[in-house]
């Protein structure tokens, strides 16, 4: 895989792909998005307010796959609004902040969300520790983060937007991760640029896999 | 005869159409065997010098109703007295054989008018052109300058009713009906001039007048007003048939209906228009009419008022009144000077009628109120430490985005070397706001939310450092105009103000409802952030932002960032119509919408409102055809006419 740049293949993809990034307010969303897409970090990047969004063309297997990221308002009052915007979704990140428990805690309830709220449950859906380079302040063991998530079937990275440590590895495994599995459900033919718009509508491209492949992709994903 | 009272500008409807209006006078007079009249005189039948006459009468009554004192008598300066009456009075009827007289508002629809009911059950109507009546107007900007307040529903404006009911109340007595605030009692039981009346040569006029309709029409004025209804627009069956009717008028019919109808909207604009540029003070914008009712077509940038001395005087008095200058906000361009030294005048900060002297003692009285309640702030939202440690959550909440606020402007950076991990504060300006943002919500149920610190820092922006009167307008800006109702953890605001958009687009862009609906996008939440936060400087290519603010707060409009919405939508309409394929497509293309234009979204805008209010009026006419009996059956119901209240109502 590797990295298009996004100018370049704005309009030229042979695949789009709708991920959502969700967790509590503060835990470092829109930085991890701007890390991610334009490798930027902005240590006062204001509150997201609803939805923001961003994309990036990457390559998979010799195919342009555009992943469009919507970067959601963490803060409980939005919770109505933000999950409009789900709709469609192919993957998601849940971040949660290592230096702050209660944003850990919070991340089966955000799963919880996802779930009560996608029409399509063929969802790959990644775990994200971020701010890890505030280790000394760290209050949420690695051992258990890992843990929920393979109690729960989810990919799992730890990162540091600020030091761009595991950023583009954590969004590369959920894309990648998609993509096998469309490749196994589909044979890679059902969602191109001509008809890119209805994977909007979750109708075309699925993304089922069993347990068993979830959790191979899941495990030994942890830093 | 003895003239008592005179008022011009005072017109019988025979039919519907403008063209058939008769133009003339109410009179009050004493007959030369000392009985009271009330007359109606036909001014075509006049010639010019009397014309002239009765024009002065009209004006030299205006002191009466400014000033309560007693009537005054002119001696009308005429050979043959009688001879006058009975060649030039249309009509004229005793006082004592009126039952009763109906005195009704004018409303967003309809001008004012009086209904006279007879002893023998007659009913006449004539209608009070309140722009057209030199007296009226004299005595509206008397009252405007002195009482008005746009936002005291109870303080309403004035009309040409009341100082003709006060002129009758001081030569007869009148008993106010217990029903109906604005009919009054003056005779009870059929007097001996009954006979007399209807022997006079008044019944040929009347009976071709169709007085029933407009008695009729004078209803719907009257449900315009009193908004009885329960029934909501979208369960009406009517109103969506009307609707759809209204929809499908043909050009040129509706360019003739609004061309028609403009003039009721425009009578207050053109007067303020008038009176302004003779005094040399502001020119309003004149709501263009080259459009033809179908398509907005952009022309020419609002006009400009930059310099502060043309609307204040060197001791700082306004030089205009609240509603020139809420007018001047909504509908001009203004400079950065004007919108920080009147915001707070605008939002009830400081008061309408102070010097600059006065506001200084405010903002005195202000920092030591605002000292107190900061004093009050729960110790532990770290008032004193401005650090994450130990916080409750809406403070803690407050100050993490008041700290993601550094980026926003070079004032507001934190110190170097401030690392996120503790979110502590060392900007003094951030402090402040940290602040502000406690004091706005820490006892209230909303709490905070985010967003919140983005209007405030706006407001900062403008005011640094002057924290007591940053607080005091965001006070007035979040529950006066209503902001922090689109915080409410139930949504009930942005609901609200979510629905009205529905509404609105659905009357007045169909087609672009039809695409919405086809790609689910009717909920309308990818504009939610526009209302929440009033719009973001990310919305702009350039520095217009607080263009559409000052529309905002000039309060003008009930829905004020709904029209802006609306204009934005209808300015890209026939993009989003062609071009956008899925809901996904239509967020993604709001989210990085640059506005090259705000000037000429507030226009659209504001035609917008126009065709709106064009389309109510003509669903009342509609409603001339159906049974009006129960007055309480307006299908339209408050909801849709609502929408149009607005200051100058």
């Amino acid at each position: 895989m590797s990295d298009t740049g996004d100018n370049q293949y704005n309009y030229d993809y042979d695949l789009l792909y709708k991920l959502v990034l969700i967790g509590d307010s503060g835990v470092g969303k829109s930085n991890l998005l701007s890390r991610y897409s334009n490798n930027d970090f902005q240590i006062n990047s204001k509150s997201t307010i609803g939805v923001e969004f961003a994309t990036k063309a990457v390559k998979v297997d010799g195919k342009i796959i555009k992943a469009q990221i919507w970067d959601t308002a963490g803060q409980e009052r939005y919770r109505a609004i933000t999950k409009a915007y789900y709709r469609g979704a192919v993957g998601a990140l849940i971040v949660y902040d290592i230096t702050n428990t209660k944003t850990y805690e919070n991340c089966s309830d955000w799963l919880n969300i996802l779930s009560t709220n996608l029409e399509n449950n063929d969802i790959v859906i990644g775990l994200i520790g971020n701010k890890k380079d505030l280790q000394h302040q760290r209050s949420v063991p690695i051992e258990e983060a890992q843990e929920f998530a393979r109690n729960n079937q989810l990919l799992f990275t730890e990162t540091s937007a600020l030091s761009n440590e595991n950023v583009e590895k954590a969004f590369t495994e959920l894309i990648t991760t998609i993509y096998e599995n469309s490749k196994h459900q589909t044979g890679m033919e059902t969602v191109t640029k001509n008809n890119s718009s209805s994977i909007g509508a979750g109708n075309t491209v699925s993304l089922t896999k069993s347990n068993k492949e979830k959790k191979s992709s899941s495990s030994g994903q942890c830093c | 005869m003895k003239i008592i009272y005179c008022k011009a500008g005072c017109f019988l409807h025979p039919t519907k159409n403008l063209k058939d209006n008769i133009n003339g006078y109410i009179i009050i007079y004493k007959s030369l065997d000392n009985f009271l009249y009330l007359g109606y005189i036909k001014k075509s039948s006049l010639t010019t010098s009397y014309v002239d006459y009765f024009d002065t009468l009209d004006l030299y009554f205006v002191k009466d109703s400014i000033i309560d004192q007693k009537p005054t008598r002119v001696d009308l300066n005429i050979s043959g007295g009688i001879d006058f009456a009975n060649k030039y009075l249309y009509y004229s009827f005793p006082f004592d054989s009126i039952n009763l007289i109906h005195f009704r508002k004018p409303s967003k629809f309809y001008k004012g008018s009086i209904l006279i009911k007879l002893l023998n059950s007659k009913e006449f109507v004539i209608f009070l052109h309140d722009d057209e009546c030199e007296s009226t107007k004299k005595i509206k900007q008397f009252k405007i300058k002195t009482q008005y307040n746009p936002f005291d529903n109870k303080n309403e404006l004035y009309y040409g009713g009341e100082d003709l009911k006060r002129a009758i109340m001081k030569v007869t007595p009148m008993m106010r009906e217990k029903n109906n605030e604005n009919v009054y009692i003056l005779n009870n039981k059929v007097s001996s001039f009954t006979s007399d009346l209807e022997n006079k040569d008044t019944g040929s006029f009347w009976n071709n007048l169709e007085n029933t309709k407009w008695s009729l029409m004078a209803k719907f004025a009257d449900l315009s007003v009193s908004l009885t209804s329960k029934e909501t627009y979208k369960k009406n069956e009517k109103v969506k048939w009307v609707m759809n009717k209204i929809q499908e008028i043909a050009p040129e019919e509706s360019k003739k209906f609004i061309i028609e109808q403009q003039r009721y909207l425009q009578h207050w604009a053109e007067r303020f228009k008038n009176n302004s540029e003779q005094e040399g003070i502001i020119k309003l914008r004149k709501i263009e009419m080259t459009n033809d009712g179908k398509e907005f077509i952009y022309q020419t940038e609002r006009d400009s008022v930059l310099d502060l001395n043309e609307i204040m005087d060197d001791e700082g008095y306004l030089k205009i009144t609240m509603f020139e200058l809420r007018s001047l906000f909504n509908f001009n361009n203004i400079s950065n000077e004007i919108r920080i030294k009147m915001y707070p005048i605008l939002l009830g900060v400081y008061d309408i009628s102070s010097n600059e002297l006065k506001r200084l003692q405010d903002d005195e009285n202000m920092k030591l109120e605002y000292e107190k309640l900061s004093t009050k702030l729960n110790l532990s939202t770290g008032n004193d430490n401005f650090s994450g440690d130990g916080l409750d959550e809406n403070s803690f909440q407050i100050l993490k985005d008041v700290y993601r606020l550094s980026s926003m402007d070079p004032i507001l950076a934190n110190d170097e070397g401030e690392e996120e991990e503790n979110w502590s504060l060392s900007n003094e300006h951030l402090i402040s706001i940290n602040r502000i943002l406690l004091n706005l919500t820490q006892n209230h149920p909303t709490q905070y939310v985010q967003g919140m610190a983005d209007i405030v820092s706006t407001i900062y922006l403008l005011y640094p450092s002057q924290e007591a009167l940053v607080y005091n307008i965001s006070l007035r800006m979040f529950d006066d105009l209503k902001l922090r109702e689109n915080f409410r953890e139930d949504q009930k605001g942005i609901t609200h103000n979510l629905d009205i958009l529905n509404i609105l687009t659905d009357i007045l862009m169909p087609s672009l409802m039809k695409k919405l609906k086809q790609i689910d996008a009717e909920n309308f939440v990818y504009v939610y952030k526009m209302f929440l936060v009033l719009f973001t400087r990310e919305n702009f290519k350039s520095h217009d932002l607080l263009k559409f603010w000052d529309y905002t707060i000039a309060g003008f409009r009930k829905y004020p960032q709904t029209w802006i919405v609306l204009g934005i939508l209808y300015k890209y309409k026939k993009y989003i119509i062609n071009q956008v394929s899925s809901f996904d497509d239509l967020f993604i293309f709001f989210n990085k919408l640059e506005i090259e234009n705000a000037d000429e979204i507030l226009q659209i805008s504001d035609w917008l409102y126009l065709k709106y209010f064009n389309t109510i009026k003509r669903f009342d006419m509609e409603r001339l055809k159906w049974d009006v009996d129960n007055e309480a059956d307006d299908p339209l119901g408050p909801t849709l006419r609502g929408i149009l209240d607005q200051p100058i109502d």
